[in-house]
């Protein structure tokens, strides 16, 4: 059961749900308060109220029929300002809109590890590691 | 970066590597200048310290058992160093993270020198197929723990034992780190004449081991297949030189490299002989003294003697030991039971800790070019243990890597 969740936590729950991520690998990227943040102070205050009620009654529902419920109620670009949307871009690219959020975004960019590779000028794999199956692939 | 000091023409390279005592260079070098302290007071005979050691290795078993301690040895000490490293956080206390990590490819340096010198008296007619030339599940050590080798360094008055510990970039680590690679009193005598008071003593134990079996063995114990040696071509970025061991002399020369890496010289330096000038890369105990006191050697520092009492006079740089990730020291996969999610990174970071054992056994087994594929789970390792480490505990402290065994 879910109990009087933060909108802090909920926010941490949707983005996993939002991106496919696990909810550890979301917070591994040590980017969770800082996207938090990003979220509320780029948003409407009333989308964010909303969209989060929203987020929690979804939380509620039973595990198969949450993924439908995510596409009816968040993914409309008219739902919330189309937030849940800019939400999932801001995990995989770093970026809120055109904007990177910090160069740790840049860098903690999901779109990396879906794709096995890695952010160019950081995270470097090692000279000649393009010989071999990425680690993460194995 | 190619370290030039420890080239084998650099005219520089006696001077910083302490000759191993009953070589020729030890014979005509500084000793004469050095000023014997006796560390353990009056009464300790240092002549008796020096002949236990030099009988300390028993016969050729015995000598392969003990270089595979040392094997553990140098493996024992990466994760603290890594620890210290990784819990740095980015943009800060770059000076110190450089050390640290120089120190880190130097440890890893050590590993492959002692499995050269392992490899060089192992006649391959003793290998069965497929045998690795060790047991990663037992080789990975339990933190915090004792040194392996029954080494055992001097400690304070009234402090428990020394143990080697998991800590964040901190006064605590640091302290770990140079009793790891404090060097021993000059002739230190064994307390016990099972325990070793240095990492250098019980290097120099082997490498009396390894001159006496060769004399005492017709046809020498060198006996070992070359093509299981790893060569500088297999590997880079290691941080000095890779020897390729296939006789005393070549064992002799990795074992001065990896001693001189670790402890440097003791004794006294005339102003002369340049110490600590640019482009020299000393020894680990000196490189953790600069980050205790944010400084760095300069060419002016040149008074050493045991116990080492010289600040450092160089260039200050700045330590700041807040712009660290708070982890919890010597963090254990129990810990992380009730959590899930912390449980499943923990286990993701040591199957990569384990991927990285297996890779450096498989290339110190016969196979040295797979080393240099290993440098892809090193980095890995790091973006791991971040990733670890941004995960908080509740109590204020954050996750933090377990370097434990665990099945691939």
């Amino acid at each position: 059961m879910i109990n009087a969740l933060t909108n802090a936590q909920l926010f941490h729950k949707i983005s996993a749900l939002l991106t496919g991520f696990s909810e550890a690998e979301i917070m591994a990227t040590g980017m969770l308060e800082a996207y938090y943040n990003t979220v509320l102070a780029n948003s409407e205050g009333d989308d964010v109220e909303y969209f989060f009620l929203n987020v929690e009654q979804i939380l509620y529902e039973k595990e198969e029929s949450r993924e439908s419920a995510i596409a009816m109620q968040l993914m409309p670009n008219s739902s919330y300002s189309g937030l849940a949307r800019n939400i999932i871009i801001l995990w995989y690219t770093g970026n809120w809109g055109n904007n990177p959020v910090s160069s740790a975004a840049y860098i903690q960019g999901l779109m990396w590890d879906s794709g096995y590779t890695h952010p160019p000028g950081a995270k470097q794999p090692g000279y000649g590691s393009w010989a071999n199956v990425p680690i993460s692939a194995r | 970066m190619e370290n030039k000091i420890f080239q084998k023409n650099n005219p520089k390279r006696q001077k910083l590597i302490k000759p191993l005592p009953g070589t020729k260079e030890a014979e005509s070098d500084i000793h004469g200048l050095v000023e014997e302290i006796n560390f353990r007071g009056v009464g300790a005979r240092p002549e008796m310290a020096q002949a236990d050691v030099e009988t300390y290795v028993k016969n050729l078993d015995h000598l392969k058992e003990c270089l595979l301690t040392a094997l553990q040895l140098e493996l024992s000490t990466i994760p603290p160093y890594l620890c210290g490293l990784y819990t740095i956080k980015e943009g800060s206390n770059r000076q110190a993270g450089n050390l640290i990590r120089s120190v880190v490819v130097e440890e890893m340096l050590h590993m492959v020198l002692v499995a050269n010198i392992l490899n060089a008296i192992t006649d391959p007619k003793t290998i069965e197929a497929g045998q690795k030339l060790f047991n990663v599940k037992e080789i990975i050590p339990d933190y915090p723990t004792p040194l392996p080798g029954n080494i055992v360094p001097e400690v304070p008055k009234g402090e428990p034992a020394f143990k080697v510990q998991l800590l964040k970039f901190s006064r605590e680590a640091l302290d770990v780190f140079t009793t790891i690679e404090k060097p021993s009193a000059p002739n230190a005598p064994l307390d016990d004449p099972h325990t070793f008071d240095s990492i250098g003593q019980f290097y120099q134990a082997i490498r009396f081991g390894l001159k006496r079996l060769n004399d005492e063995t017709p046809g020498g114990i060198f006996k070992g297949d070359p093509k299981r040696q790893v060569t500088p071509d297999h590997y880079y970025g290691s941080g000095g030189k890779i020897i390729k061991v296939e006789c005393y002399e070549d064992a002799e020369e990795a074992i001065g490299e990896i001693v001189g890496q670790g402890e440097g010289i003791d004794g006294t330096i005339t102003t002369e002989q340049v110490m600590f000038g640019e482009g020299i890369e000393y020894a680990h105990y000196f490189k953790f003294q600069e980050i205790n006191f944010g400084r760095m050697y300069s060419a002016n520092d040149t008074n050493f003697k045991m116990p080492v009492k010289s600040v450092p006079t160089g260039a200050q740089f700045d330590v700041s030991w807040s712009s660290v990730y708070n982890m919890k020291a010597n963090p254990k996969m129990k810990d992380y039971e009730d959590d899930p999610a912390l449980m499943e990174k923990a286990i993701d970071f040591n199957k990569t800790y384990v991927m990285l054992l297996n890779n450096i056994n498989d290339a110190v087994s016969g196979e040295p070019e797979l080393l240099i594929k290993g440098i892809t789970v090193m980095y890995d390792l790091k973006y791991k243990a971040l990733e670890l480490l941004n995960m908080p505990l509740g109590n204020g402290e954050c996750a933090g890597p377990t370097f434990e065994y665990v099945e691939l």
